[in-house]
C-alpha cells in the first residue's frame, strides 16, 4: 500500500493534543447536592455499573482516536500497489433498450461507470465514449475525476438501435457498460446492466392508401411477456385527434407475425400506431406513420399529332401520379425542338438549337449503353432492350448530364439545364421505331417527367431510428422538436434519431413531403438479461477508493461516540 | 429583611391570625395539653382522693349520686424553643427558614411565652437568649437575621444531646429543618423529647431536594462536606433518588406519628403565609 499524498500523515500528530482536549472535555459538571447521603445510598445499589463507566470514557477516546486516523489516513489516500494503472475508456451504451427499467438501464450503467470512476482516482486516465449508432467521445482522457463525473452527468441515452460497427482495440482499452452481449475483441471489458424486462414492441409498421382510396395497416410486434398478453393497438390521426382504429392482439411471446388490417378512413397525413400497454420500455410503443397525397404531375402535348404521347402519360394517370393538362403543364412533351416551357422532354431532336450541336446522319441501330447509373429519370426502365430508331449523331451541351449514351458515344438521352429551364432530351423517333409500341416508351414518359418535375423522391410512410434516407441536395429536413437542417449538398439525411414525424422540404413550388420515424427496431425491443464478460480481469477498479471507505468507517466510528457522549450528557 | 416593616406587618397579622385561632387572652395563652386548674373545661372524670372539690360537678351528683369532677385546660407560660438548622445544606432554603422561625418566635413572645433560638450545627449554639415579652421581637428578628449558614456536616444528634443538657425544663421544642441529616434524626428527637417537651417539626425543603433535574455525567458534591463522586445520571438514577427522598420523608412522618410529634413538610414552593396558616390551623404547636 502506498499513499497518494503522505504528507496528511502528520496530522496523526494532532492526536497527542486532541487526547489533552477530550480528558478536558468528559470532565463533568459539578452539582451540589443536600443529600449527598441518599445519593450514596442509590449509588450503592448501582456499583456494578461504575466499571463500565470508566471502561466507556476510555471507549470514547479510543474510538475517537481511531475516527481521527481514519481520517487523517482518508486524506492520505492509501492506494494499492500494483493496482490498474492504463488508459481506458469507459463506453455506456446508449442504444434505446438503454431507456428500459425503472431506474433505466442507462441510469444504472452511469451509476458503475461512476463508481469506476471513483475507484481509479487519481491513479488512472480515463475517456468517456457512448455508443449507439455510432462511437462518440464526450471526454478525452484525464485523470481528474470531476471532470469525468461532470461529463457522465451530461449523458443522455438516445433512440437509435444497438451499436454498430467496431470498438477498436487499440490502446486505451475499451470498458463497455452495456445491456447485452456483444461479439467484441478479448480485449474488451463488458459490464453487464439491466436484467429481463416485459416489454412489447412495434418492430415493423407501414400505412399506405389503397387504390381504393382506404388506407392500408400493417405492423408487426413482439413481446418478451412470459405468456400470452391481451392488449389494444390504436391508429389516431394526428392532425384531427381522429380515432380511426382500435385492434385487440393477442400478443404472444416472442416475434408474432405480421398483421394487416384496413381502414376506411382517406385521412392522409400524420397517424400515429400506438401500443395500449404498460411496458418497460415507452420508446417502441408508438410510430408515427405518414400518408402523402401528392398532386399529380401535369404533363402537356406541344403535337399535333399527339396520341400516342397522350395515352402514355393516360397509362399512368389512374394511381402513378401523371395527369394529361393544356394550359398550364409543369412538363411539356416536344417534338424536334424545345419548347419555351420550364421543364421539357424534347424526343427526335432537329434543326438549330442552343440545346445540341451537331446534328448528323441517322445512327445504325445505336446500341445504347447506361452511363448514368440510379438515375431518377431511369429508374424504372430495362434500357439495354430498348430501341433508339432515328437516333442522329450529335453532341451534347457541355454541361448536359448524360444517361445513355451508344456504344460510340453519341448521347441518346441527357438532361441539360440553362438558368431554370430543364430538359431532357431522347435522341430517337419515335414514329419510326416500335418504341411507342413498346411498354418501356410510357416508362420513358414517366420518369422524364417526374424527375423534370421533382418528385422523383419516394417515401416510405415510417423509417426506422438509425436509418439513412436519400434526400435532394436542395432539401430541407425539420425534425419533430422543430429543428432545420438544410442538406446543403449532402445525398443523404442521418441517422434518423428523433421519434416523430419529419417534414421535407424540397425545392420552391413542390409541395412538403413527410415521413414518419420510429424505434423499428427488434433487437432493441426485445429485452433480455446483460451478460458480463471480462475474459482479462478487470480494467479499473471496481469498487470505491479505500479513502471513501476509511471516510465511512470514520464517520461510523464518531456516530458510535456519539452515543457515547449523549449518554454521558443526558444519561 | 426580617425587620422590614412590611414583614413585621405581615406577622402582626399572623399573630392575629393565631389569636383567633387558638382563642386565649390571658397570659401564658398557649395550651397545655396537661388538665389541671383552669378555666378552660377540657374533660370529666372520676373523683379520685385529693381531687380539689371545687372541681366536682354536684349536678352530675343530683342526678346520678356519682361524684365526678370537671377537668379544665391548665394555662400556663412555657419556653418555646427554636432549632433552626444552620448547616449549609439550608442555603437554598435558608430565607424560608428564617421567616418561618421569626414567625413562631413573634406569635411566642406576643403570647407572652419565653422563647429561646437556637443554631444547629453539629453543635448548638444559642442566638437568642430567652426572651419574654413584646419587647424583644426586634431582638429575635435582629437575630434571625444575623443568623447565616456555616460550614461543616450538620449532627443532629449531638444538637440534640447538648439541648437536652443544657434544658431540663419542660418546653415546646420547634426544630426547623429539612431533615437531611446523614446520621438519622430518631435519636436527636428522643433527646429533644427527653423532659417531656413537646417537640414539633417543621421540614422545609427545596424542589431540587426532592427531584432530581440533572442528566448525564454529573460530578456530585456534598454541600456541606465537599465529598465528590462523578456519576451518570439516567432516568433509572434520577427515579430512585426521588424515590430515596420520598423513603426518607416517609420515615420521618412515621417516627413522628409513633411518638406524637408533631411535623409540618413543606417546600419553598409553598408561600410563607400558606405555611403559617397550615400550622396554626392544624394546630399542631398546641396539639
Amino acid at each position: 500500500m502506498s499513499f497518494l499524498s503522505p504528507a496528511f500523515l502528520w496530522g496523526l500528530l494532532t492526536l497527542i493534543p486532541l487526547i489533552g482536549i477530550y480528558f478536558l472535555k468528559v470532565r463533568p459538571r459539578r452539582q451540589q447536592t443536600s443529600a449527598y447521603f441518599l445519593w450514596e445510598k442509590v449509588l450503592e445499589e448501582r456499583r456494578s455499573r461504575a466499571l463500565f463507566r470508566r471502561l466507556r470514557d476510555l471507549l470514547s477516546l479510543i474510538l475517537l482516536a481511531m475516527a481521527f486516523v481514519f481520517v487523517v489516513l482518508a486524506l492520505a489516500d492509501p492506494v494499492r500497489e500494483g493496482g490498474p494503472h492504463e488508459d481506458v475508456v469507459l463506453v455506456i451504451d446508449a442504444s434505446a433498450s438503454m431507456q428500459a427499467g425503472d431506474p433505466s438501464r442507462f441510469t444504472r450503467a452511469k451509476a458503475v461507470a461512476r463508481k469506476r470512476i471513483l475507484g481509479m482516482r487519481g491513479h488512472q486516465r480515463a475517456a468517456i465514449a457512448t455508443w449507439a449508432n455510432d462511437l462518440h467521445l464526450h471526454a478525452h482522457l484525464t485523470a481528474d475525476p470531476r471532470a469525468l463525473l461532470a461529463s457522465l452527468d451530461d449523458l443522455k441515452p438516445t433512440a437509435l438501435p444497438g451499436p454498430r460497427g467496431a470498438l477498436g482495440e487499440s490502446p486505451p482499452t475499451r470498458v463497455l457498460i452495456t445491456d447485452r452481449f456483444h461479439d467484441l475483441p478479448e480485449t474488451v471489458e463488458q459490464i453487464a446492466v439491466g436484467r429481463q424486462e416485459a416489454n412489447i414492441g412495434i418492430v415493423a409498421a407501414d400505412l399506405q392508401a389503397l387504390p381504393d382510396g382506404e388506407l392500408g395497416l400493417y405492423f408487426q410486434l413482439v413481446s418478451t411477456f412470459g405468456e400470452p398478453v391481451r392488449i389494444d393497438i390504436t391508429l389516431r390521426h394526428e392532425a384531427t385527434d381522429t380515432l380511426g382504429k382500435v385492434i385487440a392482439v393477442e400478443v404472444l411471446p416472442g416475434t408474432n407475425a405480421p398483421e394487416v388490417y384496413r381502414l376506411a378512413s382517406a385521412l392522409r397525413g400524420a397517424w400515429l400506431l400506438q401500443v395500449e400497454q404498460t411496458d418497460a420500455l415507452p420508446l417502441d410503443n408508438v410510430v408515427p406513420l405518414v400518408v402523402t397525397k401528392r398532386p399529380p404531375i401535369r404533363v402537356g402535348v406541344a403535337l399535333e399529332e399527339g396520341y400516342f404521347f397522350q395515352q402514355a402519360i393516360l397509362s399512368f394517370a389512374e394511381h402513378s401520379g401523371l395527369a394529361l393538362e393544356v394550359d398550364d403543364p409543369d412538363v411539356v412533351l416536344t417534338l424536334g425542338q424545345v419548347s419555351e416551357a420550364e421543364r421539357s422532354l424534347v424526343f427526335q431532336p432537329d434543326g438549330e438549337s442552343p440545346w445540341w450541336h451537331g446534328l448528323g446522319d441517322d445512327l445504325d441501330n445505336p446500341v445504347p449503353v447506361v452511363t448514368t447509373a440510379g438515375h431518377p429519370a431511369l429508374r424504372y426502365l430495362d434500357v439495354s432492350s430498348m430501341r433508339f430508331d432515328g437516333a442522329r449523331a450529335m453532341t451534347a451541351p457541355d454541361d448536359a448530364v448524360v444517361l445513355v449514351a451508344s456504344d460510340r458515344g453519341v448521347p441518346l438521352i441527357y438532361e441539360s439545364q440553362r438558368e431554370s429551364q430543364r430538359v431532357i432530351v431522347v435522341n430517337m423517333d419515335p414514329a419510326l421505331t416500335e418504341s411507342r409500341l413498346s411498354p418501356w416508351f410510357p416508362v420513358l414518359i414517366h420518369g422524364a417527367a417526374t424527375h423534370l418535375a421533382g418528385q422523383t423522391a419516394s417515401y416510405r410512410s415510417a423509417y426506422a431510428t438509425g436509418e439513412w434516407i436519400s434526400l435532394p441536395p436542395s432539401a430541407r429536413v425539420i425534425a419533430p422538436d422543430g429543428q432545420e437542417h438544410n442538406m446543403g449538398g449532402e445525398g443523404v439525411y442521418g441517422p434518423l434519431d428523433a421519434i416523430g414525424v419529419h417534414t421535407i422540404d424540397l425545392e420552391e413550388g413542390v409541395p412538403s413531403r413527410a415521413f414518419g420515424v420510429g424505434l423499428l427496431n427488434a433487437t432493441e425491443s426485445l429485452l433480455g438479461a446483460g451478460q458480463s464478460e471480462s475474459p482479462s480481469g478487470t480494467r479499473t477498479a471496481a469498487s470505491l477508493p479505500w479513502s471513501w471507505w476509511l471516510t465511512l468507517f470514520a464517520i461510523g466510528i464518531l456516530v458510535v461516540e456519539s452515543i457515547l457522549y449523549h449518554r454521558r450528557r443526558v444519561g | 429583611m426580617l425587620t422590614d416593616p412590611a414583614f413585621v406587618r405581615k406577622l402582626e397579622s399572623l399573630y392575629l391570625l393565631a389569636r383567633k385561632v387558638l382563642g386565649g387572652t390571658l397570659q401564658a395563652d398557649r395550651r397545655s395539653t396537661k388538665k389541671g386548674a383552669g378555666i378552660t373545661f377540657a374533660d370529666y372524670a372520676e373523683y379520685s382522693f385529693g381531687d380539689d372539690f371545687r372541681s366536682i360537678d354536684w349536678r352530675v351528683y343530683a342526678r346520678f349520686g356519682e361524684l365526678i369532677v370537671k377537668l379544665f385546660e391548665i394555662e400556663e407560660d412555657t419556653t418555646i424553643h427554636l432549632m433552626v438548622d444552620q448547616s449549609h445544606s439550608m442555603k437554598a432554603k435558608w430565607t424560608e427558614i428564617r421567616e418561618l422561625a421569626a414567625a413562631l418566635g413573634y406569635i411566642g413572645l406576643h403570647g407572652l411565652d419565653q422563647v429561646c433560638v437556637h443554631g444547629m450545627t453539629d453543635r448548638l449554639q444559642v442566638v437568642l437568649p430567652k426572651s419574654r415579652g413584646r419587647g424583644k421581637t426586634l431582638a429575635l428578628l435582629e437575630s434571625l437575621e444575623q443568623l447565616n449558614t456555616t460550614s461543616g456536616a450538620s449532627d443532629f444528634t449531638a444538637s440534640a444531646r447538648a439541648f437536652q443538657a443544657r434544658h431540663r425544663r419542660r418546653g415546646l421544642v420547634i426544630v426547623l429543618s429539612d431533615f437531611f441529616f446523614p446520621g438519622g434524626f430518631d435519636e436527636g428527637l428522643r433527646y429533644l423529647s427527653w423532659h417531656g417537651n413537646e417537640v414539633f417539626c417543621l421540614q422545609v425543603q427545596a424542589l431540587s431536594d426532592r427531584q432530581c433535574t440533572w442528566k448525564g455525567d454529573v460530578e456530585l458534591e456534598c454541600i456541606e462536606t465537599g465529598r465528590r463522586q462523578r456519576v451518570t445520571v439516567t432516568p433509572k438514577e434520577a427515579r430512585a433518588y426521588v424515590d430515596a427522598v420520598e423513603a426518607w420523608n416517609a420515615s420521618l412522618e412515621r417516627y413522628c406519628a409513633r411518638h406524637g410529634i408533631g411535623l409540618i413538610s413543606t417546600t419553598t414552593a409553598i408561600s410563607f403565609e400558606e405555611v403559617m396558616q397550615t400550622i396554626l390551623r392544624r394546630g399542631g404547636l398546641v396539639a
